[in-house]
């Protein structure tokens, strides 16, 4: 592994770009922080003198100037601002959410408690079983280098939600993320990030799960909820609005096979292997 | 150079085109780019801004990106043009040879010592 040292000017400018980019969208926010990055590592090498990095930096504009100049065009996408359809789906969902979450709780008081043994591992709870999501969970090998787990990094602290109780981000990217179509020197952007991404969206469709299987109605409305937010993040282009077909609203509706059949492949695109909601 | 709203506009409009000239001999990567067009004459107010308009000139399909990793110790991305940007690059050098010689020949004719002597 090489180390790459940095210039504090370098360090103090990314910490303040950091900050000044919060309103832009995760992945866009990731891809111009990494090019910025490379940009000012490369025009400021560490033994620059502090004015020679001071002008350089000045010529190269303040955050607050590149944010301005992304606003525009990133609130002129239509991803990020829900179609009237959009709203009313996700009226009907929260709508729908409640009347599941109120008739599963008069089921409850109605009903003996189920047997959880169908929980799919990923508990919401301290004190429940650990979720698939884990520090080591099952699957390749994870590493702490290369642009892969700098991008996977990155966009965690980027995320706006957090993970279930219970669950953790896996402790590094799977062995080999940069390496793919390395032999050629090439390797593809946002690998990372993804990871990062459908760690998050593997997380919650466990946390789900495990609440829809011993009816666990607070912890469902939660957890759908949170899924509900999935599409909105702009992570995945999804122009077909498969995700939301066959995943998002059959759950609306209280119906979570959509869910159970995404779930091993969310997380098998997460590094996370043999997941099953059974 | 003395900076004005128009100027401003101004360079918006041009810095795209002459993006896409740069990129017509090769990728290149972002310091690149800056380099290159600080060289051609301060194009670019902030050298940071080459990224978001990078950005747009991707998502409008005129150049496209790959990282690389080369003798440098860090991956680089590298911004390439498209067909639709080479397309698009010769109808700005028409379009600009109209416009340039248009305004050139209206600077030209309206001297600045006509306008002066009317506002006394």
């Amino acid at each position: 592994m090489t180390t790459i040292t940095e210039h504090p000017f370098v360090t103090a400018y990314l910490s303040e770009f950091d900050e000044a980019t919060s309103t832009l969208i995760g992945t866009r926010r990731l891809e111009l922080r990494e090019e910025i990055a490379g940009h000012l590592r490369e025009a400021i090498p560490p033994s620059l003198s502090s004015l020679e990095a001071a002008a350089v930096i000045a010529d190269f504009g303040s955050p607050a100037e590149i944010v301005g100049q992304e606003l525009p065009r990133v609130h002129g996408r239509k991803r990020s601002e829900p179609s009237r359809t959009t709203r009313y789906i996700i009226v009907a969902a929260v709508v729908a959410a409640v009347v599941v979450g109120a008739l599963v709780a008069v089921a409850l008081a109605f009903a003996p408690p189920q047997n959880a043994e169908d929980a799919p591992t990923g508990a919401g709870r301290a004190d429940a079983p650990t979720s698939v999501v884990n520090m080591t969970p099952i699957g390749p090998a994870r590493i702490q280098e290369g642009t892969g787990y700098f991008e996977y990094r990155a966009a965690i602290a980027a995320m706006s939600e957090p993970l279930p109780a219970g669950a953790e981000y896996p402790n590094g990217v799977p062995a080999g993320l940069d390496s793919g179509p390395s032999n050629s020197g090439v390797l593809e952007t946002g690998a990372g990030a993804n990871i990062a991404h459908f760690t998050w969206l593997c997380a919650w469709e466990a946390e789900y799960l495990s609440a829809v299987s011993i009816n666990d109605a607070q912890r469902q409305v939660s957890a759908e909820a949170m899924l509900t937010k999935w599409p909105g993040f702009g992570y995945v282009d999804d122009p077909a609005a498969g995700w939301k077909q066959t995943v998002f609203t059959p759950m609306s509706f209280g119906d979570p096979s959509g869910v159970k059949t995404d779930f091993p492949q969310t997380c098998s695109q997460a590094a996370i292997l043999n997941v099953n909601a059974h | 150079m003395v900076e004005n709203a128009a100027s401003t506009q101004l360079r918006r409009g041009v810095v795209g085109p002459c993006i896409l000239a740069l990129l017509s001999t090769g990728p290149q990567f972002g310091l690149q780019i800056v380099r290159e067009l600080n060289e051609v004459g301060q194009l670019l107010t902030s050298q940071g801004t080459v990224y978001p308009l990078l950005s747009r000139l991707q998502e409008a399909g005129q150049v496209s990106s790959y990282w690389e990793v080369g003798d440098s110790e860090r991956p680089r991305r590298f911004y390439r043009l498209t067909a639709v940007g080479h397309h698009d690059l010769e109808s700005f050098r028409q379009d600009w040879r109209l416009f340039s010689g248009s305004v050139d020949s209206l600077l030209a004719t309206v001297a600045p010592a006509t306008y002066e002597s009317e506002l006394q």
